[in-house]
């Protein structure tokens, strides 16, 4: 017999308030104690089985796949999976028993578990198990009879009477009894530790999710808490030892693990097949396809791009990818047959193929792409292909036809793993240590919404948000704070990952029911999917998607014809708008950072405007790669590479590395790195989950570069470069398509205002800007943007002429669609001849018409809106014919004030959220002395003292930027970008995130037209009842 | 006609007073079961600073730093409420508790000569109990609420405003001829001596001008119209009570229906209603949580005397006189430094000779809480008076409460006074299987059935504790305990088992963390050892 001992049963954070440790911890405790092996058995799910796999096989531990099975008595019966006909088996049963409850309520009949026990091996679990459970209702003859039960369900080579020692008192009349057990019925004793955390440390964090599952305060758990902090992974000897009285127990763990045969690298996901004509294969029809899109797409064939197709086909075909392909193109045909603009993103866009196949837009041959990025002969995962949709019903109507065209069980949405961040993990914690919910409310709206690693510590932050720090329990909230922080929380679904299978992928994965209706989803993230070699299409929703296909379709009704691909790249009045970083609205290059790079950036050309999108991200941030490129356009900065054998491949960002696709090509030249080894690096770099995989690639990047005789001041150069995309590498091709719809929506922008505005508010909410911020930008842009109004409005927002959009609506808060619509057709047939007229052929309750008549939508009746809400008050019988006499009789009496200008700017944000009329800083500029305007800062010279004041309509303190905090204040000029030190920061930090309106003081900065305050003094704004519109914060 | 009492920042108010300083503080008070804090009302030096009501706490402490933050609290409101209504009470039994903070006293048959001078003594009497109210007397209840929240202290407008016809006395007292409260009115009211219509009494105006200056004054929200009706009117651009009774009313019916209307007539002083009329309370308790516990005597000596001043004005409009007090301090922590729990100090006060003389009773108590030590901070307080009639007799020496099964937890509490609170209840073990985690639980009022024996149950040797447990020299072989000495017993052990791993409360000093033998002598004895830290310990020996 064998020495040694398996951990067959453990339960990982994916358990959901069971397990307090991430499947790695668990992997790698596995290792350092001597375990071979080890079995994850999360509750209800196989929901860390991958990320355990992934990493039990990288340290040497053989992953064995398992789950506590949640059964309809109340008891929890872990089982492990033998074969690949058992993983098959718990999935369904997994699948029936989600699908059929309420999300977590799902639990499995005795009876039905009959039918699915093949390739399982059973344990009998802990205090939770169906044997404890008896013994304790019933004593020995409900534990016999409850093991009798067992034995019809699984054979008795397939039973493991399951016994821990978890050293606390009067356990062994439990193991006891069990060993008798065991004994009489001749099943085997096996000896598990029923782990639930790595390590002791972590009992805590355990301590802390058994109080959430429990809802119970620590104070209150009493027995509801571990005994002690023994579930932890112990070593190999320390099991034995504990077990020397039954060293059956400690072999049997290894002659079960041997029986247990399946490994998630034999799931058995087989991609779906594409039907194809008689008489064609996958292969051969691709291939007809790809060239006739490719005479459709280049017209004329160059030999590069004949070359180019051929060798993807080449690699497509003997990849075994063709399906693949033929799948996505369907689909992309599928929305432009119904009017849904798709376009391809991400790697696909390096592909000819996929440009033939018109998934993309983006010529990869002209564009000089890198296709290694996308697809490679020795890559071994699926091609990555995601299809920007518009968001909203368009891109739900093509997720549900992926439905229907799969199956609900042959096609999921992928989940998201939702994890505690800063602000939930300090309100559970605190919950269960007894803070009151006020203070914490406090840390979470001083702490709680920022993407930025505070650099204040822990003790600090709380000491702040007002917790005393002689408060006997703060230790044990700064301890706990950092072990729950990324822990895995509930599962979400994915935005627009799906994976779709050939049969059933219910025996591939446990699906559960979505949130959403008529969605189901996995129990794994996309990048475990990724990782299980399963595909995924995503089908992402992109708001400007939504708004480029509204623009264009307005533009085309005047006789224009406008799509993506043809719009020209070398429009002035595009670039021109650009440089002045007017992109308030446009895509991507609207936020602060890109808004103060522009100037600097001065585009000139499309691939300025691909760079420019690729440039502010954090990769090239933190590697410091932002000012050397601008430096060097500017001229002030020589050109220089790391090697020469790199300039062509770096000559288009002048010598600085600033897309993955560069990377990879550094390493495939500098280290000699093949396809397989440049994929890994791509997968290194993109992944956001753990820096192990990025050193890992580094070093062996760093050892080829050795080998190759690399000086150490170019290898340093190289590894500066790849470090800094760790986590936030953006690829080229990323760039192409982003930087396409920044360029297209600013050139809509800039040639079709009217239509672009009105587009961008029918698909509210999107981007950084709200809509009152869009439609005072509007106005600056020379359009007229006209109130609401029943006699001309729309449902949406309409284009009335070049310089005027008509408000729609839609906009009005409160008002049923139905009764709008209802409304527009009762207007088509015959306009309305007064507000009684509307009033009786119109269906708005009081509520809408009080709503309409305040925002001014009735003044086309009446002669301000106070009459009109005089009116809409009066009881209407439509029965009553004289109402209209009486009515017109006393039109004009009504005895109320008329709207004063504050009171107007109160109703349009209640009622529209959005004032057509002047900003509400103009209703307090006259009491505002010695204070700029945002216009006035324009003309005001570098290093001057200046105070602005304004509402803020934007607050970001991105990672990247060092603890400084941006704050945009809008007044009725325009608006003023301010910095904010972070002492100032901290100093203010309660002004700052509370108050709407601000006054701010500093120095003006005017660097190559990027007009910054830097503040010195910051202070509320006491605006009194002036309204405002909401902020866009920390995002 | 009718008077009311009115108490604005009720809320506020009735927690500040239970505090010694905290008048003219920044003070914001808060919904403490409320995820997402925000303050429900505010004092006026915090106002000064940008607060107000609706904004969020953190908000709050942006605009004022130092603001004061307390949690709204019902206790302390009942208490308050009580105080109100029980000085409203020496008007006239027709008392209302309309709203918190607000009573409405039927005025018919009371004398008013000196009904404002009464009023005046009602305001400073409840100044005296932390409490600034106002008060108003008008011809509705209605009107006389509306009046009193115009008021500095004490005003009185009286009249048929509908009709125009308005007998308005603004001043201390509804002194018709009293100067010095004509003046006090020409200071309030500048605007409506100018052009008087009528004079009355001592050149005080009774004019259109002046209803009409009362009711533009008045806010609209101040008249409490309901939420819709609110914000129509506020649509309507319609702020004060003047603006809408200068609308038709006719108008107003077409629009606003039978709510409007019956809003525009209780503006106007068309509309009377019947008063709710409380029956004066027969109980003689009050209690209050601490938002932030006590361990100074200072602080609970204040909101004893509080309680103790508006439990004996009630005892005195009831014609009683207190026999006994009983005061509850509950604990904050529960544990004493021994291990001991706790919940709550009690004490039982005979009073000697019954009496309702506030000064006597918080003498008594005051003494009695001298020497208390609580060990733990006070996080609660609620004090009980046990009335008798003035002329009953005290029971005698010898009559004890046993005679009289009610009062068992009484004689409890008395015997607690005497052998000490930890002392007095019944055994019960802590869930969380703490070392020797034994509390006490009030006893029941009655004896709980025995649950049956459940078959996993084992009840093993009972264990003979040493308190403290006793220091030991262990000796160590193959992992496991060979021989220990301590100051009973000692030798070579023959037998052991375990160890058990026991650890718990680590979220906060007094958490255990250790490892348990049970272990046999080869001379015989069965012993716990224990192993703390380094620090080894025989706790026990089994019988």
């Amino acid at each position: 017999m064998a020495s040694g001992y398996i951990e067959l049963h453990a339960c990982s954070a994916f358990s959901f308030l069971r397990g307090a440790s991430q499947p790695k911890d668990l992997a790698a405790a596995a290792a350092d104690k001597g375990l071979a092996a080890m079995a994850v058995c999360d509750w209800g799910g196989v929901y860390g089985a991958p990320r355990f796999f992934k990493e039990a096989r990288k340290r040497g531990v053989r992953p064995i796949v398992g789950c506590e099975i949640p059964m309809s008595d109340g008891s929890v019966l872990p089982v492990l999976v033998k074969t690949r006909q058992g993983y098959r088996n718990l999935c369904q049963l997994l699948t029936s028993m989600h699908l059929r409850s309420a999300k977590g309520e799902g639990r499995v009949k005795w009876k039905e578990l009959e039918s699915f026990s093949e390739g399982l091996f059973a344990l009998t679990g802990d205090e939770e198990g169906p044997l404890c459970r008896a013994w304790q209702a019933g004593g020995a003859s409900e534990l016999e009879k409850r093991l009798r039960q067992l034995r019809r369900v699984f054979s008795d080579d397939d039973i493991g009477i399951e016994v821990q020692r978890l050293l606390i008192r009067g356990e062994d009349r439990w193991i006891g009894a069990l060993v008798d057990l065991a004994k009489s019925s001749g099943l085997s004793l096996v000896a598990t530790n029923g782990v639930r955390y790595a390590e002791p440390g972590d009992r805590m964090a355990n301590d802390v999710f058994t109080c959430l599952k429990e809802k119970k305060r620590l104070d209150a758990a009493g027995a509801l808490l571990s005994r002690n902090a023994q579930r932890f992974v112990k070593p190999v000897e320390e099991m034995a030892y504990l077990f020397r009285d039954h060293p059956e127990a400690i072999a049997n763990t290894l002659r079960i693990a041997e029986r247990c045969e399946f490994s998630l690298e034999n799931l058995g996901y087989e991609f779906p097949r594409f039907s194809v004509p008689r008489g064609e294969s996958m292969d051969s029809f691709l291939e007809k396809i790809v060239w006739f899109g490719a005479e459709q797409r280049y017209r004329s064939l160059s030999p590069a791009v004949k070359r180019q197709i051929r060798r993807e086909l080449d690699v497509i075909v003997k990849l075994g990818f063709s399906g693949y392909f033929l799948i996505v193109w369907d689909l992309v045909n599928y929305c432009r047959e119904h009017d849904i603009m798709a376009q391809g993103r991400g790697s696909a866009a390096n592909s000819a193929v996929c440009y033939s196949l018109g998934i993309t837009p983006v010529d990869p041959v002209g564009g000089r792409l890198l296709f290694e990025r996308f697809l490679n002969e020795e890559r071994k995962s699926w091609p990555d292909i995601d299809i920007d949709l518009p968001s909203g019903d368009r891109r739900e109507q093509v997720i549900q036809e992926v439905y229907r065209r799969y199956g609900r069980r042959g096609a999921a949405m992928t989940a998201n793993v939702i994890t505690y961040r800063g602000r939930s993990a300090i309100r559970e914690i605190g919950k269960v240590l007894g803070f009151p919910d006020e203070v914490l409310g406090r840390f979470s709206s001083l702490y709680g919404s920022y993407n930025y690693s505070h650099e204040v510590p822990i003790e600090e932050q709380l000491e702040k948000s007002g917790i005393d720090p002689n408060h006997p329990r703060v230790a044990a909230l700064a301890r706990l704070f950092p072990r729950i922080l990324g822990m895995p929380r509930h599962l979400g679904q994915h935005s627009g990952g799906m994976v779709i299978c050939e049969g059933e992928l219910d025996s591939i994965t446990p699906l559960e029911p979505a949130s959403m209706p008529g969605r189901t989803v996995v129990q794994w993230d996309k990048e475990d999917c990724e990782d299980m070699g399963m595909v995924k299409v995503d089908l992402l929703g992109l708001g400007m998607m939504a708004v480029m296909q509204d623009a264009f379709e307005a533009v085309r009704s005047k006789g224009i014809d406008i799509d993506l691909a043809s719009i020209p790249k070398d429009d002035p009045a595009t670039y021109d708008m650009m440089q002045k970083a007017d992109t308030i609205g446009v895509f991507q290059i609207e936020s602060r950072a890109q808004m103060a790079t522009l100037p600097r950036m001065k585009p000139k050309e499309f691939y300025d405007v691909v760079i420019e999108v690729g440039i502010i991200r954090p990769g090239p941030i933190q590697g410091d790669m932002v000012n050397p490129y601008l430096e060097r356009r500017a001229g002030r900065q020589k050109i220089e590479y790391i090697d020469d054998r790199l300039k062509p491949m770096l000559e288009r960002t002048l010598g600085v590395p600033l897309f993955q696709e560069q990377i990879l090509k550094v390493a495939m030249v500098m280290a000699d790195f093949s396809g397989a080894q440049a994929e890994e690096l791509r997968r290194a770099v993109s992944s956001y989950r753990t820096d192990d995989r990025i050193e890992q690639v580094t070093r062996g990047l760093v050892e080829a570069m050795r080998e190759r005789q690399v000086s150490e001041e170019k290898i340093e150069q190289v590894v500066k470069s790849v470090s800094s995309f760790a986590h936030y590498g953006f690829p080229e091709s990323h760039a192409i398509s982003f930087g396409l719809l920044a360029y297209a929506s600013t050139y809509m922008k800039a040639n079709y205002t009217a239509e672009f505005y009105v587009a961008l508010l029918n698909n509210q909410p999107m981007g950084f800007y709200t809509p009152a911020t869009l439609i005072q930008d509007a106005k600056r842009h020379g359009i007229r943007v006209r109130a609401v109004d029943v006699a001309r409005s729309d449902w949406i927002c309409v284009v009335e002429s070049e310089h005027s959009i008509q408000l729609g609506l839609i906009m009005v808060n409160g008002v049923s669609r139905a009764h709008a619509e209802a409304m527009l057709k009762e207007r088509g047939c015959c306009s309305f001849a007064d507000l009684g007229d509307f009033r009786r052929r119109t269906h708005f309750d009081r509520d809408e018409l009080r709503t309409l008549a305040s925002i001014g939508a009735l003044n086309c009746f009446e002669k301000s809106r106070r009459h009109a809400l005089w009116s809409v008050e009066t009881v209407y019988d439509p029965g009553d014919l004289f109402a209209d006499a009486v009515a017109e009789e006393e039109s004009g009496l009504s005895p109320l004030e008329i709207m004063t200008h504050v009171e107007r700017l109160q109703a349009d944000y209640q009622g529209v959220g959005v004032t057509v009329g002047a900003h509400p800083m103009a209703a307090i500029r006259a009491r505002l002395s010695q204070v700029w305007t945002a216009h006035d800062l324009e003309h005001t010279q570098h290093g001057n003292r200046v105070k602005v004041a304004g509402q803020v309509i934007c607050r970001q303190r991105p990672g990247t930027a060092k603890g400084f905090l941006f704050i945009s204040l809008e007044d009725e000029t325009g608006i003023s970008n301010i910095v904010v030190l972070p002492k100032i920061f901290e100093r203010n930090r309660l002004t700052i995130t509370q108050e709407k309106f601000l006054i701010v003081s500093g120095t003006l900065q005017n660097l190559e037209n990027v007009i910054h305050v830097k503040a010195d003094r910051i202070e509320p704004l006491l605006v009194g009842d002036l309204p405002a519109a909401s902020s866009y914060d920390f995002h | 006609m009718y008077a009311v009492i009115d108490i604005p920042r009720f809320a506020l108010q009735a927690v500040s007073r239970m505090e010694e300083g905290l008048i003219g503080k920044p003070i914001a008070l808060v919904d403490a079961s409320l995820a997402k804090s925000s303050v429900i009302d505010c004092s006026i030096a915090a106002e000064r600073s940008g607060v107000f009501s609706g904004l969020s706490l953190p908000q709050a402490i942006a605009r004022c730093p130092e603001i004061i933050v307390r949690h709204q609290s019902e206790k302390a409101e009942l208490s308050a409420g009580r105080a109100i209504f029980d000085y409203a009470y020496s008007l006239s039994p027709q008392v209302e508790e309309t709203y918190p903070g607000v009573c409405t006293i039927g005025l018919d048959g009371v004398n008013r000569d000196d009904l404002g001078e009464r009023c005046e003594k009602i305001v400073s009497a409840l100044q005296g109990l932390g409490l600034k109210g106002r008060m108003g007397i008008s011809t509705t209840p209605d009107l006389a609420l509306l009046v009193a929240r115009e008021s500095k202290r004490v005003k009185a407008i009286v009249g048929d405003f509908y009709q125009g016809r308005a007998d308005c006395v603004s001043g201390v007292a509804m002194a018709k001829t009293d100067p010095h409260s004509a003046a006090e009115a020409r200071n309030e009211w500048p605007a409506m001596v100018a052009e008087p219509e009528r004079t009355w009494g001592a050149g005080l105006v009774s004019t259109s001008q002046i209803l009409k200056a009362f009711l533009d004054s008045l806010p609209i929200i101040d008249a409490e119209p309901s939420e819709h009706l609110h914000s129509i009117l506020a649509q309507w651009g319609i702020h004060s009570a003047g603006a809408l009774v200068e609308l038709s009313r006719e108008e107003i019916g077409k629009r606003l229906g039978t709510e409007g209307l019956d809003f525009w007539d209780r503006l106007s002083g068309r509309k009377e209603r019947p008063l709710r009329v409380s029956p004066f309370p027969e109980y003689y308790i009050e209690s209050l949580d601490f938002e932030y516990e006590i361990d100074t005597a200072g602080p609970l000596l204040f909101v004893i005397r509080r309680f103790l001043d508006s439990l004996c004005l009630r005892l005195s409009r009831a014609a009683l006189v207190a026999e006994s007090l009983n005061l509850e301090l509950p604990l904050s922590d529960i544990r004493q430094d021994d291990g001991e729990r706790v919940e709550a100090v009690r004490l039982s006060l005979k009073i000697p000779d019954p009496t309702c003389d506030a000064d006597a009773l918080f003498s008594l108590l005051s003494i009695r809480l001298e020497n208390l030590d609580t060990r733990s901070a006070i996080v609660g307080i609620r004090l009980e008076i046990a009335p008798v009639e003035r002329n009953e007799n005290q029971l005698g020496l010898f009559e004890t409460s046993l005679k009289d099964p009610h009062r068992f937890s009484q004689t409890l509490a008395l015997l607690a006074g005497i052998v000490g609170p930890d002392n007095v209840g019944r055994p019960v073990l802590e869930a969380d299987g703490r070392p020797d985690g034994v509390r006490l639980e009030r006893l029941p009022s009655t004896v709980p059935p025995v649950n049956p024996a459940g078959a996993t149950i084992s009840h093993g040797m009972a264990l003979r504790r040493f308190r403290p447990p006793l220091d030991a020299d262990v000796r160590i072989r193959d992992r496991r305990p060979a021989w220990f000495r301590c100051s009973l017993a000692g030798g070579t052990i023959g037998a052991c088992r375990g160890p058990w791993a026991h650890s718990g409360q680590w979220w906060e000093a007094g958490g255990w963390n250790r490892l348990e033998w049970d272990v046999e002598l080869n001379t015989g004895g069965v012993y716990r050892l224990v192993k703390e830290r380094s620090r080894w310990m025989v706790e026990g020996m089994y019988d």
